[in-house]
């Protein structure tokens, strides 16, 4: 029984551990990534499996495979596996320090929230299995708290840690209702002392993503057993001695740093430190493979991006909320090429685009690189929501899309339609959810723009 | 590294700056313990050790303030050691020595000690050597012996080490200090200015850089950029004291020690709670609601029966001291201190007197019976006296500090500074807060005003009338003339 087990680790997508999130960047810094589609990928710490089942569902030649330390995470995982009949798929219940030799190779290994939150011979496991496992051109995507900004992190974890033990708090709901009420006293103590005030601006921040339904995730993330923190120059240190390098970042806005250093990685750590970072996502690859940073082979991928075009020389990216202005014909017509063109994406060669162009949207977080040229057509009259995010639909309001990432679904007549809407009925059939058939119908193109219809 | 024993450390390669830390002097420690109920020996004949004494910056004023007493200063650091030693022959004194010493094999044949003092010792040592700093006072102190300890203190001291980690990373493979330090300091500098974060992290990176940059070399190196840096929350310090049957008695700043002002509901209940659970936990709590980053703790011997509701009834031991502004105002008097900021208003007579004598006195001290006229209305002073004390109002003091307030005909400074003034730059008044001097002909005023010379032979001496005049007076303010 682990802690995963008492107080669920709420399992969803991340867009950035997706093979063609690794794919792209690798493809970007020169490297010759094994293609999304066919892949092999393994997840360290699964959890209850929602970010590999779509991940299976989106890619049916990929062999995927993911295990957890909490035997109810993998018993639900492996269920909704076979409810929605993904055979590329399987979960195991196991610890990582048993991991089996004759497991693999993996072109793309997932690490998301394992390395800070494992004791160290766990943490250099997971080294040790990327230097066994990791094909020569694969990725492995790790995440991780770091200095400066996690300082402030684990200053509230131990204040809360060690009021908890000592009221006798114990139950996870009871830790957690606890820790919430401290945190609040101290911020509402704090902003009255103008040495410390801006403390209370700094926890109040913690509370506001713990009041926005983040409980669970400050429970495990924040409150479990360990909380290491790594520089970035740490980390990679600790990668040299199993022939592992860091690559990159795995977020688009943090591939370039915007700040100097004689080394890559003096730069990346000079802009942690500026920006004062508490988190990373990174890819990680063996030692030998060259990497040529800063990444410059925009002229290799495919684009996508959801906008629209705010007004004539303004394009928003409803997914980021990013937002480009230019005055650019060349940059302009780019921009609506892609507005038109989503949920699919374009080649370069299909675009009149410059690499510089290109390189500015995708760190500006405007636009977004793919390796795989996607075509999504236009929902029949018999339309079909793929089928990951029909089960999750019937759970609660986030689904996951055909792109790896979380859609919310506030309305509860969109909740329904998404349920519904299988292949076996007309999109008519769904009137009575609402108001009029144009409302329908603007509805299932909604769903359409979010990448959530197959057919 | 501890084991060679005066080796050449990183504190003869980089002087740590050597001063007097008032709130460690036996007369403040002596105060603190008397109001828990102790009988402490009397800080004027008392035997002291100093461990990590430096150039003797603290021991020194302090066996030049009480001849009878006898005290000890052991460092590592032989050139910081022999500094103290050539200065403490410069002052004549015979009731100081400094050894270059290791605290882990420190001599029996030292004897017991009143008061111990550690200060900046065990936050910047490997484990092993706090572990035997707990045990030399364990075993060195005298059955009401008074041990000072300051340390970096969870949970504030996070970002301390956050912004350690930073420069550490960031000059990593340098060697030399200089360099270090200004690479160091160039970064923080930079972080505070980047404007690239929130407003809050800015604040705090402003907030951290006004720390670090002006710190001088040897501080930074020997502070965030020591080699050892550990800090402890209060309640893993209190229980290394319990392990060595040693009890925390409270903070050596008896202002510092008291809740946060302009508590929120929540926090008293918070605080009331944690004080049901006992009076180390409420200290714990006290150190989250004030983020404290730092703590100079008092701690004696386990079998010492404290009596932690004693305070007002001890006041009338004590001699007060304070640099108070007296400003009328329509509800009666304001009185500010002009150090701590500390303020009152009052319309109450005895209170007004007792707080204008103080002022007056200043930078002498003045005894608790001379603050009113009558036996009763003293009586009745004495927990009026614990308020302005635990608000940082006023001072106290075990012992009299006896300043020359008006220019004699034959002025003279206190022998201690006298002899500073001949090498250094900052100089130390009886009030132990230190002075900077960077004219030099106020450093030449202050070693020829040695009680023999009229103020007419040191205006002829320095050239000019006017200038001695204003300097002495200004001496004279400052708690630097006993004649």
């Amino acid at each position: 029984m682990t802690l995963y087990d008492e107080v669920e680790y709420p399992s969803r997508s991340f867009s950035q551990t997706h093979p063609e999130r690794a794919a792209a960047i690798g493809t970007l810094l020169g490297l010759t990534p094994p293609m999304p589609a066919n892949c092999r990928v393994l997840e360290v710490g699964c959890g209850s499996g929602w970010n590999l089942i779509p991940m299976a569902a989106a890619l049916p030649h990929a062999q995927i495979t993911g295990f957890d330390l909490a035997a109810s995470a993998i018993a639900a995982a492996k269920r909704d596996a076979h409810a929605l009949g993904l055979e590329n798929l399987r979960f195991e219940h196991l610890d990582l320090m048993d991991f089996p030799h004759d497991l693999g190779p993996f072109d793309y290994i997932i690490a998301h929230g394992f390395y800070s939150w494992v004791p160290e011979p766990v943490r250099l496991k997971l080294l040790d299995v990327c230097r066994e496992h990791l094909s020569p051109q694969g990725f492995a995507f790790i995440s991780f708290n770091a200095n400066p900004y996690g300082k402030l992190r684990l200053m509230w974890r131990e204040i809360i840690q060690r009021h908890c033990d000592h009221i006798g708090a114990v139950a996870p709901a009871d830790r957690l209702a606890q820790s919430e009420a401290l945190l609040m006293t101290l911020r509402d103590q704090w902003s009255r002392t103008k040495r410390i005030k801006y403390y209370s601006k700094l926890v109040d921040s913690q509370i506001k993503s713990i009041e926005n339904g983040g409980g669970n995730w400050f429970f495990h993330d924040d409150l479990g057993p360990f909380f290491e923190l790594f520089s970035i120059s740490e980390f990679s240190r600790e990668l040299e001695p199993y022939g592992l390098q860091f690559a990159a970042e795995a977020l688009f806005e943090n591939l370039i740093p915007a700040a100097s250093g004689d080394t890559w990685l003096e730069r990346e750590q000079m802009w942690d430190n500026l920006a004062f970072r508490g988190f990373h996502s990174v890819f990680i690859c063996h030692q030998d493979a060259v990497l040529r940073r800063p990444a410059e082979a925009f002229d290799q991928l495919s684009y996508a991006a959801p906008l629209t075009r705010v007004s004539p020389a303004l394009f928003r990216n409803e997914w980021t909320s990013s937002e480009a202005e230019s005055e650019d014909p060349q940059t302009l017509g780019v921009l609506q090429q892609l507005t038109d063109a989503w949920p699919s994406a374009l080649r370069f060669s299909e675009m009149e685009a410059t690499v510089a162009t290109l390189q500015e949207l995708t760190l500006a977080n405007v636009i977004e690189p793919c390796v795989s040229p996607r075509y999504f057509p236009e929902p029949s009259a018999w339309p079909v929501v793929w089928a990951p995010a029909r089960l999750q639909a019937r759970r609660g309001k986030v689904v996951t899309n055909r792109l790896h990432a979380a859609i919310q679904l506030e309305q509860e007549p969109l909740r329904q339609l998404v349920i519904g809407l299988d292949g076996t009925r007309p999109l008519l059939e769904f009137q009575h959810l609402f108001t009029s058939q144009r409302a329908l119908r603007e509805q299932l193109a909604w769903l359409h723009r979010a990448a959530l219809i197959q057919a | 590294m501890m084991s060679l024993l005066c080796a050449m450390n990183l504190y003869d390669l980089v002087e740590y700056p050597s001063f007097a830390i008032p709130q460690s002097y036996p007369d403040k420690l002596a105060v603190v313990a008397a109001i828990f109920g102790m009988k402490p020996v009397s800080p004027a004949n008392a035997r002291v050790l100093d461990v990590g004494c430096g150039a003797g910056g603290n021991l020194l004023p302090m066996a030049t303030l009480w001849p009878a007493g006898e005290y000890v200063g052991i460092d590592l650091a032989s050139m910081a050691i022999d500094k103290a030693n050539a200065k403490a022959q410069q002052l004549g004194l015979t009731n100081v020595r400094f050894e270059c010493v290791d605290l882990m094999t420190l001599p029996e044949d030292y004897g017991s000690f009143d008061y111990i003092i550690a200060h900046g010792f065990i936050s910047w040592v490997p484990t092993p050597v706090r572990e035997k700093l707990f045990q030399v006072c364990r075993d060195r102190l005298t059955p009401q012996g008074v041990a000072y300890i300051s340390f970096n203190a969870y949970p504030g001291s996070h970002v301390r080490e956050m912004f350690r980690e930073m420069m550490q990373e960031h000059t990593r493979g340098i060697e030399d200090p200089n360099e270090v330090a200004a690479k160091a300091q160039e970064l923080v500098e930079t972080i505070a200015e980047s404007g690239i974060s929130s407003d809050a992290i800015q604040e705090l990176a402003r907030s951290e850089r006004d720390i670090i940059c002006r710190k001088s070399v040897g501080s930074l190196m020997h502070d965030e950029l020591n080699a050892n840096f550990n800090s402890l929350y209060f309640h893993q310090f209190e229980a290394m004291a319990a392990r060595h049957n040693l009890q925390f008695i409270f903070e050596a700043v008896y202002n510092e020690g008291q809740p946060p002002m302009n508590m929120t509901g929540e926090a008293v209940a918070l605080l009331e709670q944690a004080h049901q659970r006992g009076f180390l936990e409420y200290e714990q709590y006290q150190d989250f609601l004030k983020l404290r980053r730092f703590r100079q703790a008092l701690v004696t011997h386990a079998g010492v029966p404290l009596d932690r509701d004693a305070a007002p009834r001890s006041m009338h031991n004590f001699h007060y001291a304070g640099t108070l502004q007296r400003t009328d105002v329509p509800e009666g008097v304001e009185f500010t201190n002009t150090v701590t900021k500390g303020a009152v208003v009052s319309p109450n007579p005895v209170t007004i007197t007792a707080l204008d004598r103080i002022r007056k006195a200043w930078p002498s001290t003045i005894p608790f019976e001379a603050l009113a006229d009558d036996a009763e209305t003293l009586l009745n002073l004495e927990p009026v006296l614990e308020r302005f004390f635990a608000a940082g109002l006023i001072d106290a003091h075990a012992t009299a500090r006896v300043c020359q307030q008006q220019l004699s005909d034959k002025p003279e400074v206190w022998s201690y500074a006298r002899v500073q003034a001949a090498s250094e730059r900052v100089l130390t008044p009886l009030t132990l807060v230190g002075v900077a001097a960077e004219d030099s002909s106020v450093r030449k005023l202050v070693l020829l005003a040695d009680g023999t010379r009229t103020i007419d032979e040191l205006a002829a001496a320095l050239g000019d009338r006017a200038g001695v005049q204003r300097a002495l007076t200004g001496a004279a303010k400052m708690g630097f003339l006993v004649r």
